[in-house]
């Protein structure tokens, strides 16, 4: 027996072996803690953005695209943001269960308090005018969502895109693949509290003219209830009523 | 078994082993036997082989000393790091048929616990059985029998070498049982009790 203790510190003087600094270890530990964090906080921005969406989701058009309210459940509004909350939690959940007694915790448990956390994380969000500048990156830098790519279909009647200029009775529009539209307003309705002008983003529902040129018989904001928010005292009139298609 | 006052114990070898490196053999000493038998039982190695091995459990252990949570067992922490250096072994290793070392009373322990066999049992023979049972078993519950029934591990100690929940472990110590039992059928021993 004593033998071998004194092959392992023979061993250990003679490979120069001395115990870590505990610092490393620490270091370790925070890091990994940092990281699940992160995961969470992550986990919560894509969950808000996904509520966000739902919530400004033009849901009364939707059964006048292909395929109606299913289609864009199944095809497009969550994929962007679920990959995201997907990775996410995964990528926490398994860094919270390498935490020094992670594993302690049982898998269910362990999933229900990232889920917690990252709903309550992403409910928080809403709260913040981060929502709209998260979803200005995405529509910059991915390619458009399902609904996103209808409301580009000016053939049916669906435009939408940012005002540029406007004019008398009609206004400039820059549409989300960069085409500029000149759209007539003389017949269209315009919500009271709508103020058009120049880089607000609105939705048009009308009729194509031609190449370039639209009739709009509707003219939406892009997120009405942001407008109603900042305009005190009137009512919330987000539903329209539209013509069937 | 431990009780509070060995983990004092522990902890105290491991504070005098970070002051004096020579310390250090007290906590080798300690362990050396209980690891060899661990890791012996674990792996399909010869005791030389498991020599190797252990020196290599107690240098990592040693470099690793700061790293000891003293909110665990200090057994359950070097039990881990034999167990993770069994596993690196293993991997490292070719595939060859595996043969588990057993001693025959240890076999009847196992045996005994998980299929209620009864005591007139031929031992050897039921050496020979756990060995081939265990060998025909997925290493997962192989470890987790022995920790058990071997090394005579609560729940508490599994879930910490193993770095498992403690229903996990419950629920892979009940599915080994079942898997030693199914396999435990097909070897038919039970013709020689």
């Amino acid at each position: 027996m004593q033998k071998f203790s004194k092959k392992i510190l023979a061993e250990i003087k003679k490979q120069k072996i001395e115990p870590r600094s505990r610092l490393i270890f620490l270091a370790r530990n925070y890091g990994v803690w940092l990281l699940a964090i992160l995961g969470i906080a992550l986990s919560g921005i894509f969950l808000g953005n996904l509520i966000s969406d739902l919530l400004l989701a033009e849901w009364d058009i939707f059964p006048n695209f292909p395929g109606g309210r299913i289609n864009f459940l199944a095809n497009a509004i969550s994929i962007f943001w679920l990959a995201g909350i997907i990775a996410a939690f995964v990528f926490a959940f398994f860094l919270l269960r390498k935490t020094k007694r992670g594993y302690r915790i049982g898998i269910l448990t362990l999933a229900s308090v990232i889920l917690i956390a990252s709903a309550t994380g992403g409910i928080s969000l809403l709260f913040t005018p981060l929502p709209p500048k998260f979803r200005e990156l995405r529509m910059q830098h991915f390619p458009p969502r399902f609904d996103e790519r209808e409301w580009q279909n000016s053939a049916e009647g669906f435009l939408f895109g940012e005002i540029v200029e406007v004019k008398e009775k009609m206004f400039l529009l820059n549409a989300l693949d960069h085409s500029i539209w000149e759209v007539d307003i003389s017949k269209a309705q315009i919500p009271p509290f709508l103020e058009l002008k120049e880089k607000l983003k609105v939705r048009v529902i009308g009729e194509q003219i031609r190449d370039g040129e639209f009739r709009a018989d509707f003219v939406k904001p892009e997120n009405p209830r942001e407008i109603l928010q900042k305009i005190r005292g009137i009512p919330n009139e987000r539903k329209f009523n539209l013509p069937a298609y | 078994m431990h009780s509070p006052k060995t983990d004092f114990l522990d902890i105290e070898l491991v504070r005098r082993s970070l002051a004096d490196p020579d310390e250090y053999a007290k906590i080798v000493e300690k362990y050396e036997a209980p690891l060899l038998r661990y890791l012996l039982r674990i792996s399909n190695i010869s005791r030389e082989e498991g020599e190797d091995l252990l020196q290599n459990v107690f240098l990592k252990a040693y470099q690793n000393l700061r790293d000891f949570d003293t909110s665990l067992k200090f057994s359950s922490w070097i039990y881990r790091i034999a167990h993770n250096e069994a596993i690196s072994n293993w991997r490292r290793k070719t595939a060859r048929a595996e043969v588990i070392n057993l001693e025959n009373a240890e076999a009847a322990q196992l045996i005994q616990s998980t299929l209620d066999i009864p005591t007139k049992t031929d031992e050897k023979f039921l050496a020979k059985s756990v060995r081939e049972i265990l060998a025909k078993i997925p290493q997962k519950y192989r470890e987790v029998l022995i920790l058990r029934y071997l090394e005579s591990k609560d729940y508490a100690e599994i879930s910490d070498i193993l770095r498992r929940p403690m229903g996990s472990v419950a629920t892979l110590i009940h599915r080994a049982k079942n898997a030693f039992e199914l396999a435990a059928r097909e070897v038919d021993f039970r013709k020689f009790i």
